[in-house]
């Protein structure tokens, strides 16, 4: 049998055996033992052993068998592996790794060399002179896999239907209606193997526009079908009766290639991906990047349509102007969609790379990653790297101490980092923990004092922001430079790179405690919803991200004064700001701007000012192009895009006009 | 007999669209209240089939008086109404016991579908 055509999806299964099998070992590394991770290593090897055997890579199965017989000993006696194996395994899967590489480039497979082979098996003989020589199958193997075709058994009674159904993603919220759904249907029965996940939907992440559930219930196939007549948004729907004995979820079913035994079953990740590696067509990022330019353009045409279409008023353009909107939304979100990608990409290699740099320095660390689920543009993920680890070497190098030092002062001797990314409406908020001994403030002030500008450093003071000066270009907290950070780049660089991003870092810390580098990022960097102001003779976008409402209360929810003034949005008084002034830097003068529209402007839901913007002439989405020093040195702008009848706008930078709002606020409650 | 509403809003102009909705598709608006506080009054006071309820609102929000309200009778009709970008206001407020809900802007055949609904729900 020609096996050619199924290398493709070898070399996309086995990379991901190795990337979960890698994770799994450092995970192992730092949890002692944990039966169930040795297990996983157990059966990635082993199937990867499967794959490479039917595709007739011996020296890879070779390998894997190796390094399997290694764990097996572990697995059968329920021991923990020492140190040695660890780096025998890790190595192990180095060479797996180079072995894929010469198979994707067509060239002879990697010797893993005797020297590897040697020490494997002399770790397998000081752990039992009386294993089986390597190189004999073993079968007994095949029970671990277990495949995820046990019956569900339901008690007497008990029926279980699959749902499936429409919630279109231009209806109002698509999450919210998948989320009332699920809870809807759940007040009749159980649900399982969704897609999307349920913890997925019930954490009202779903952007539409296909959803399927099984539901087990003692209700009928008429009441299940009244139940879902009731629920508003779903577009259109199916309900059919299954005998789950029989039948599978198509994610799982559609690895239809047995090349080897099924991959874990519970994986909802390496289900999903198979089932896309079915049918994908590997492209270029340049024919990506050139599809989302034209989707730009298509936008930008399309407003340009729009706004002539107004005087004109003729139903046949109007019909024509509202289905290519249609076709333009649904291009837009596809092409989005295809650019997203978990940011597991970025954040999978992690852990092993904080296993060896850890080691350099002797120090114990855990990481822990959350969130890795959460998809981010493709290009930003590749942008990330860099700012991320550098983030982690600092933490690694200067944040977690010595085993010693942490014993002496209480804490556990093993350190620990957290990543925990989340998403929050359009934007992604990273957050990388560590419980090291914390940034000294007075310390920070100390070193800036040799390095920046007074004036640099008075305004941080007065922002009360003394740590935001690790940032700074020069800045250096420790005179020895360390084998793995420092080198003379900086935070700065950190800081540049999320600008550039469109995103921006922060640090907080706790002395003693640790601390955390919080990074807030948009979604994608290429088309942003924006409200059009009109303020005096300006034309200006905000980002509406950022706007929590709009609104133009009457004078009875304002409270005007000389210095300063307040406004109210829902029960809640806010301080009301004017922008022009905030962006011009003007100093609080008399508030004239009495019949202007007033949006509240928030962080991540968190209201945080209303600001006076003049009048709102509309909303569009723009393809946003970044400004050069010149314009930022005009205003707070963070960008600029042409509208469709070509008249071109500035997008207001709110996060600095959130800054410049915050230092003034504090300069209004001293 | 026509669908007896309660409607729930701190804003005024919010309240009239809502009510120029009803009204005009053979719905009897029989209460209104601005806050929290007076929507749980008057929906004893009233009893309403369907109560719309805005969620920021001064004294009491309307995922607490939502709350309330399912207290005082498990089978309210409680639809939330809410504005892009309250999504996790609007999971809590289901979580309290709110049938639907319906987003702002409002469009006349998006709120009827979803009161026509929870009304077939309900019965």
């Amino acid at each position: 049998m020609d096996m050619s055509k199924y290398k493709a999806l070898f070399l996309s299964d086995t990379t991901e055996h190795l990337d979960v099998l890698e994770q799994n070992l450092v995970e192992l590394e730092s949890s002692f033992g944990r039966m169930e991770l040795i297990h996983e290593v157990f059966r990635h090897l082993h199937s990867i052993k499967g794959m490479a055997s039917s595709m007739g890579y011996s020296r890879m199965m070779q390998l894997a068998h190796k390094l399997e017989d290694l764990i097996d000993i572990h697995r059968e006696r329920k021991t923990p592996l020492c140190d040695e194996e660890f780096d025998l395994l890790l190595d192990g899967l180095d060479t797996l790794r180079k072995q894929l590489v010469d198979i994707e480039e067509n060239r002879e497979l990697s010797d893993p060399g005797a020297d590897l082979l040697e020490r494997i098996q002399n770790a397998m003989l000081k752990l039992n002179a009386s294993t089986e020589p390597a190189g004999i199958e073993k079968d007994a193997h095949s029970t671990v896999e277990s495949k995820n075709s046990k019956p569900e058994e339901h008690e007497n009674g008990l029926l279980e239907y699959r749902l499936r159904a429409v919630i279109p993603p231009d209806c109002d919220a698509p999450a919210l209606r998948a989320f009332l759904a699920v809870k809807r249907l759940s007040e009749i029965g159980e649900i399982s193997d969704a897609v999307p996940n349920l913890a997925e939907l019930l954490a009202g992440r779903f952007e539409g526009e296909f959803i399927q559930l099984n539901l087990v219930t003692d209700r009928s196939l008429d009441a299940v079908r009244n139940r879902l007549d009731t629920l508003s948004g779903l577009d259109s729907w199916t309900v059919r009766l299954i005998d789950p004995r029989t039948e599978q979820m198509p994610a799982a079913s559609s690895s239809a290639i047995s090349l080897s035994d099924q991959a874990n079953p519970s994986s909802a990740r390496g289900a999903k991906t198979r089932q896309v590696d079915t049918g994908t067509v590997r492209i270029g990022s340049e024919l990506l990047d050139f599809f989302v330019d034209s989707v730009g353009e298509l936008i930008t045409l399309r407003s340009y349509f729009q706004d002539v279409a107004v005087p004109m008023d003729s139903p046949a353009l109007n019909e024509g102007i509202r289905r290519l909107n249609q076709v333009v939304r649904k291009l837009q979100d596809r092409v989005m969609e295809v650019r997203m990608v978990p940011i597991s990409l970025l954040t999978q290699r992690i852990p092993r790379v904080c296993r060896d740099l850890a080691q350099k320095q002797g120090k114990q660390i855990q990481v822990q990653v959350k969130g890795a689920d959460v998809k981010l543009d493709r290009n930003m993920v590749e942008s990330l790297d860099v700012p991320v680890l550098h983030i982690l070497r600092n933490a690694i190098d200067h944040g977690i101490e010595s085993p010693a030092q942490r014993e002496r002062s209480g804490k556990n001797p093993q350190g620990r980092i957290e990543l925990d990314m989340k998403r929050e409406s359009d934007r992604i908020i990273m957050t990388i923990c560590d419980d090291g001994k914390g940034i000294d403030e007075k310390e920070i002030l100390r070193h800036a004092r040799k390095n920046l500008p007074d004036h640099w450093i008075e305004k941080k003071i007065q922002e009360n922001n003394v740590l935001d000066l690790i940032f700074e270009p020069g800045f250096s907290t420790r005179d020895v430079v360390s084998d793995v950070s420092g080198r003379g780049v900086g935070l700065d660089a950190v800081r540049n790179t999320l600008r550039t991003m469109e995103g921006h870092v922060r640090v907080t810390s706790n002395p003693g405690a640790g601390s955390c580098f919080i990074l807030d990022l948009p979604l994608t960097l290429a088309i942003v919803h924006v409200l059009l102001v009109e303020i005096e003779n300006y034309l200006l976008a905000l980002p509406a991200s950022r706007v929590l409402q709009v609104a133009k209360p009457d004078m009875s929810r304002m409270r005007l004064s000389s210095d300063e003034n307040w406004v109210q949005f829902g029960g809640t008084w806010h301080p009301l700001k004017d922008l022009l002034s905030l962006m011009k830097r003007q100093s609080a003068k008399e508030f004239t701007r009495h019949d202007s529209e007033i949006v509240l402007i928030g962080e991540a839901d968190k209201p945080i000012a209303a600001l006076a913007i003049g009048h709102i002439s509309g909303h569009r989405e723009i393809v946003m192009k970044n400004v050069g020093p010149i314009i930022r040195k005009i205003g707070p702008f963070s960008g600029s895009a042409v509208l469709g009848d070509g008249r071109p706008v500035l997008v207001v930078d709110l996060d600095e006009v959130l800054r410049r709002v915050k230092v003034a606020n504090k300069g209004m409650l001293t | 007999m026509a669908t007896r509403v309660l409607i729930v809003d701190d804003a005024v102009f919010m309240r009239n669209t809502l009510k120029e909705i009803f009204v005009s598709n053979g719905f009897e608006v029989v209460a209104e209240a601005a806050n929290g506080q007076e929507a749980v009054e008057k929906y004893i006071e009233v009893k309403p089939e369907v109560t719309t309820m805005d969620i920021v609102m001064p004294f009491k929000n309307g995922i607490d008086a939502t709350r309330e309200i399912i207290k005082i009778d498990a089978d309210a009709t409680v639809i939330i109404c809410s504005a892009l970008g309250q999504e996790s206001m609007v999971m809590e407020a289901i979580e309290a016991g709110a049938t639907d809900f319906i987003i702002k802007p409002f469009k006349p055949q998006n709120v009827l579908q979803v009161v026509r609904k929870a009304l077939v729900a309900r019965n």
